[in-house]
């Protein structure tokens, strides 16, 4: 049994997404998420993950890292997914408006969904980001009998 | 967990060539580049029907789906069409919960897969 608060360093690199879901799907288990619940908090930490191990680092950056913090709580988990690199503006983090949207095959490329899924499967997500300062997005899904 | 493969056989039917493609592990940031790469040969290759075996795939994220999308607008340019057969009920649920059961044909079994690609 894990206790909560709980962080975990590791590479910024994609290969490691695969151990970071397994990670995350367990600590989201131990919590009592099960189901769709469970599905939707690794698919959200997985998309999080994935944009820092391919936009938080500039090729070279000795400093790819990345940090999750899960804390439990009676009410929900909360899941700090951080990096040291880049940052960017708030805004680049406004994810598109709907499925819909995304989904028109006219579109010259298929960009943005990671946010849209971290927006729509979780219950709070917040974005903490400037210019190489790194990223810290927080990420909340209550207990079903809290939420 | 089994470790991340493509698998490309190609069938003919009696409207032209089909590609079935098996995919096994996950179609995650990490994979998405081989599979993309490999539809890209397959797409030069000219064809435009794409019968997607999804029975072994255990996870799928963004980036997959949006691979699956650029597959999908590339063979309806061509005038084909794209199945997926038999995904796990992890991907069909995530699929589903974004609102992709509406854009993508699946099929529970590959009789009936081949013949909405024929």
């Amino acid at each position: 049994m894990t206790d909560f608060p709980v962080r975990y360093t590791c590479l910024a690199d994609r290969a490691v997404l695969s151990l970071l879901r397994q990670y995350v799907s367990r600590a989201a288990e131990q919590c009592g998420f099960s189901g769709e619940d469970a599905i939707k908090i690794e698919m959200a930490v997985d998309e999080a993950c994935s944009n820092v191990a391919e936009h938080a680092y500039l090729d070279g950056d000795d400093r790819r890292m990345i940090t999750l913090q899960l804390d439990s709580s009676p009410e929900a988990l909360t899941i700090h997914v951080i990096d040291h690199g880049r940052g960017g503006c708030p805004a680049d983090f406004h994810p598109l408006g709907s499925i819909e949207e995304y989904c028109r095959l006219d579109r010259g490329a298929f960009g943005g969904l990671g946010l849209l899924i971290m927006r729509r499967f979780m219950d709070e997500m917040e974005v903490d980001s400037a210019p190489n300062a790194g990223t810290r997005v927080m990420l909340r899904k209550y207990r079903s009998e809290a939420a | 967990m089994k470790p991340f493969s493509i698998d490309v056989t190609q069938e003919s039917s009696a409207s032209g060539a089909i590609v079935e493609v098996h995919v096994s592990g996950f179609l995650d940031a990490h994979t998405v580049n081989t599979f993309d790469g490999r539809m890209e040969e397959e797409l030069e290759r000219d064809v435009n029907r794409f019968l997607l075996n999804f029975e072994e795939l255990s996870y799928i994220s963004s980036a997959g789906i949006g691979s699956l999308m650029v597959l999908l607008q590339q063979v309806r340019r061509k005038g084909g069409e794209l199945v997926i057969l038999n995904p796990q009920p992890k991907v069909y649920a995530v699929l589903d919960l974004l609102g992709f059961t509406k854009i993508f044909h699946f099929a529970s079994d590959r009789a009936s897969a081949m013949q909405a690609l024929s």
